[in-house]
Formats: structure tokens, sequence, C-alpha cells
């Protein structure tokens, strides 16, 4: 099964209710999955005549208490983005798939991962977060599909799901495990105020104080997410670990592929292999940082350079944080980036 | 073990396809296997290869520039060859390429396989393929017959194509036989 359509699986099987979207290659299966199964199976699927609607439609759907879900890479992400601001301060739960393309602009349709910044820091207006799950194999885009429904109706808050064009059209076996998904009370949706006070959904306030208000309470919120939601995966990880490779999704199962290479020769190297990329593990990374001061961190990105930001600020010392990084949809070989490790005498 | 081939031809051979057959034939075998396909803007007669990787262990990268098996199906596939591993397998559908040699890569265990006198006694030109994918399973013992078997036409019947099970089926076996 493609990475996408185990995505789009999973969705279901978490009981999605409602998905907008519009075509984007390399994310195109997801609705062309949906658009064959959801129907069938009880859900809503729309088309949409664009991102922007696609986006506003889960933002009403989720309003409206479904468990709603939208997809698209580079460009369309854009498009959505003043929407996402608004579902942010709205306190709504969705799941949107940003399955990563070659940028900026029109770009190309290879894999990167240079929508980073725009995903994990923002992308729209204003002080808000959103969970940010990376899977890097096919099983886990299934896995954390599911559970993506589940964090987005417990903290009622947008979840991404941020893959690559790798993940998104590479082909393995998955276990469809049957599992009932964890649905939840939603007694502030607006499903018809007949009998009970209304519900009001409003991401907008003119009283400064009352904003103010608000965004305390967005990031009270937050920072409970950070305390609890800090998902990542340690390999070979010991004292005597010479360098800790970091990444995530497909740059994160290719540093599998390093390591392996490395131990027949010789060579200590570790991995820590990002899943949440909001909330981020700034703690464990500082941790290791500390207690293994001679170790060294190389992150491997499809991108300039933008995770690497904050490994630096985790790890506090520049000096210890080396980057790779390929773009425009090339991705790295394990063979180019062990020679990277050995050229610059990392390990 | 970990294992990788290249198929690399033109939009239209069908080289999307036979990976798929023999990356489903892996998993039968309850091996981990990743399948990779060129994806975009292809076309028939456009650039179209895809990577399989086969392992007793977790997968890490999918992406393989130096693939252990290279099936060349025709003349500008034979750009991969510089970057198959010491000492790996080429086969050549020679009756599309200039070339029935690798260069200086005197390495390389070459299999060239005259597809055109085959496809005319099978009376279609469709199924290169599969003749080449059954060359590929004889010489290297990966995965049996039986169960790629199994999964050409799990493959045939998904897509709607079971009627040409039948031909597909005889190609493996020519090529299966032909060495």
């Amino acid at each position: 099964m493609k990475g996408n359509e185990a995505i789009a699986e999973a969705a279901i099987r978490a009981g999605l209710n409602f998905y907008a979207g519009y075509p984007i290659t390399p994310a195109t299966e997801i609705l062309e999955y949906l658009a064959r199964h959801l129907p069938v199976r009880g859900g809503v699927f729309v088309q949409a005549a664009s991102e922007i609607e696609a986006i506003n439609m889960v933002y009403g759907a989720a309003a409206g208490g479904a468990r709603a879900m939208t997809s698209s890479s580079g460009p369309g992400m854009s498009l959505k983005m003043e929407c996402i601001s608004y579902i942010a301060l709205a306190e709504l739960p969705c799941v949107i798939v940003d399955i990563m393309r070659g940028g900026p602009g029109l770009g190309d349709i290879q894999p990167a991962q240079s929508d980073y910044f725009q995903i994990v820091k923002g992308g729209g207006h204003g002080d808000y977060r959103l969970i940010v799950l990376a899977p890097s194999t096919v099983q886990e885009a299934y896995d954390l599909t599911f559970e993506s429904f589940l964090l987005a109706d417990r903290w009622r808050i947008p979840v991404i799901i941020l893959g690559d064009g790798a993940l998104g059209q590479v082909k393995e076996g998955v276990d469809l495990y049957d599992k009932a998904p964890v649905l939840f009370e939603k007694p502030w949706a607006l499903s018809g105020a007949k009998g009970r006070k209304p519900n009001k959904i409003v991401p907008f306030n003119l009283e400064a104080l009352e904003l103010e208000k608000m965004n305390l309470a967005l990031q009270n919120k937050y920072r409970a997410i950070e305390a609890q939601e800090v998902r990542f995966e340690n390999v070979n990880i010991n004292s005597k670990t010479k360098l800790i490779v970091v990444a995530y999704g497909t740059c994160g199962r290719i540093a599998k592929s390093i390591i392996k290479m490395a131990v027949e020769k010789g060579l200590d190297i570790g991995l820590i292999r990002l899943i949440s990329l909001w909330p981020f593990p700034h703690n464990e990374i500082r941790y290791l940082a500390r207690n293994f001061p001679s170790t060294k961190f190389l992150v491997v990105e499809m991108s300039a350079g933008q995770m690497v930001e904050d490994v630096r600020l985790s790890v506090s010392d520049d000096t210890r944080v080396s980057f790779f990084g390929r773009m425009g949809g090339v991705v790295p070989a394990p063979e180019e980036i062990l020679r990277e490790i050995e050229r610059k005498g990392l390990c | 073990m970990l294992k990788s081939i290249i198929i690399a031809g033109a939009g239209g051979q069908g080289n999307i396809f036979a990976g798929e057959v023999f990356a489903v034939a892996v998993l039968k075998e309850n091996k981990n296997v990743t399948f990779y396909p060129s994806y975009g803007p292809q076309m028939r007669g456009g650039k179209s290869t895809c990577t399989v990787v086969i392992s007793d262990e977790e997968i890490g990268s999918p992406i393989v520039n130096t693939p252990d098996v290279l099936i060349v199906m025709n003349e500008p596939s034979f750009d991969f060859i510089k970057n198959v591993r010491r000492d790996g397998l080429v086969i050549i559908n020679s009756s599309l390429t200039k070339y029935h040699d690798c260069g200086e890569r005197k390495d390389l265990r070459i299999i060239n396989v005259n597809t055109a006198p085959i496809l005319e006694k099978l009376n279609s030109p469709k199924v290169s393929n599969m003749i080449l994918l059954g060359v590929y399973l004889k010489a290297t013992g990966i995965v049996s017959m039986e169960n790629t078997l199994a999964a050409l036409k799990e493959k045939l019947e998904e897509e709607g194509k079971g009627k040409f099970l039948e031909i597909n089926r005889q190609a493996l076996m020519v090529g299966y036989n032909l060495f």
C-alpha cells in the first residue's frame, strides 16, 4: 500500500466524517482513495474548487462536530494558511496532511522537507501552534494518522501529518489492525441549538484584553501539549556514541541505513528520529547534549537547513551541531551522508 | 540480507507493474519490502523506473543509488549501470539496446535477453517486462515462482485486467526457463 493510501485508510478507520481537498502531486492519492472509499463507508467526500475552499469546508465541518480532514502539498498548503490560523484560535479539531515537495514557488513534485518552517513555526498569522507528526514509514503513516484524530479531539487543535513525496509514493506492507476509534463528546459543537443555549465559535475579539485572555488560554494548552505529546525514537545512543544524527520523516529512515553502514565500518553513530516536530523534543536533545558532552550532532534534512535551528537551540553549542541537506527534491543517499560524516571528521 | 533492484526503462513497458508484482511476491514470503516508483509527469515513452528493496530486517532508505541488480529495459537506461554495486547483476532487454555489455564494468554479471523473437512467438508485444522478471527470478532465486504467480494474479485482478493473466503468466515462465 502507498503511504498516501495508508493515510487515507487510517483516516476512514479513525472515524473520518468529512474530507475536502484539491488534487496536487505528490499528495493526490489521498484524495483519490477517499473519493472511492469514504462515501461508501459512511463519510462525506468533496472535491473542492480550490485548496482555500477545502480548508474552509473542513473548518465548518469541524465546527459542526465532525471528524474532518484535508490534504495537500507545498503550494496548496500556502493557500490554506489563513484558515488554519482561524481554526487554531477557534480551537477546532481537524487533521491536515502535507506531503511535501520541492519548493519554493511551484517548485517541483519530488520529495522535500522544506515546509518545516511553514508547518512547525506557523505559516499563518498569530501566536498559534499545531501538533505536527512526521511519519517515516508507511506503517507509521497509518499509525499516526489513526491517532491524529484522537489527539485533535482531545486537545481541540489541528494536527498536521507532515510527510514528503517519498513517503506518499513508496509502497510497503501495512498491518491494518482493527482498533475501534476513541470518540469524544463535543458539547461545544455547532450541532443545532434546539433545546439548549446556542454555542458560539468565533476566532475574533475586538477587545484587546479579551483577545489576550483567549491567547493565554491557547498558550496554557500548548504548554500542556508540550509536556505530554513529545514523540521520538532513539537508535544506538549510548555513552560511546560519537555522533548523533537528528532527522525526521524519509531522512529519518535514510539515517537508519547510515547507522547500519557505520556499524560495518566500526563507526559509532546514533540517531534521534523525531516523530513529533511540535512539540519538539528540546528537553531530550538538551539531556543528550549535557550528558554526552563530547558527542556531536548532525542534522539531516531535505532542505537548506530548517530544523537545524531547533537542534541548535537545544544543544546550545553551535560548534557541536552540523548540517547536511539536499534541496529541490533531491533525496540524499545514505552513502553520500556517510561520506560527508567522514570528510568532516564528525565520527 | 538486504537486496535492491532497479527496473529502468520507458513508460508503457510495464516496469512499474513488474516491480509491484515482484514486491507483492516478496511480501508473500514474509520479508520486508519497499517499492518506490519514479513519479511525476510520466508518459508513454518517457523515463520510468522503480526501485524495490528487500530485507529480513527493518528497511532504512527505500531509495537506492547502488542497486544489486539492474534490469535495463531500453537504451537510455544504460545510464544506471555505473551505479550498480560491485559484482552486481545486469539483465538487458537486448532487442531494444545497441550495447550488450557494461563497458568498463568488467565486474558485473550480464544476462542479455533477446525478447523480440519470444514476443513474436507469444504473439504479444507487451510482455517483455514479465520475460525479464522471469529471468531475474531464476538468476537470483530471491522469491518463488509460486508466490510471483500469485502476486501477478492478484495485481492484474486488482486492476480489472484478469483476462491478461494467461499471457503474462506465459511470458514469466518463458523468461524463467530461458537460462
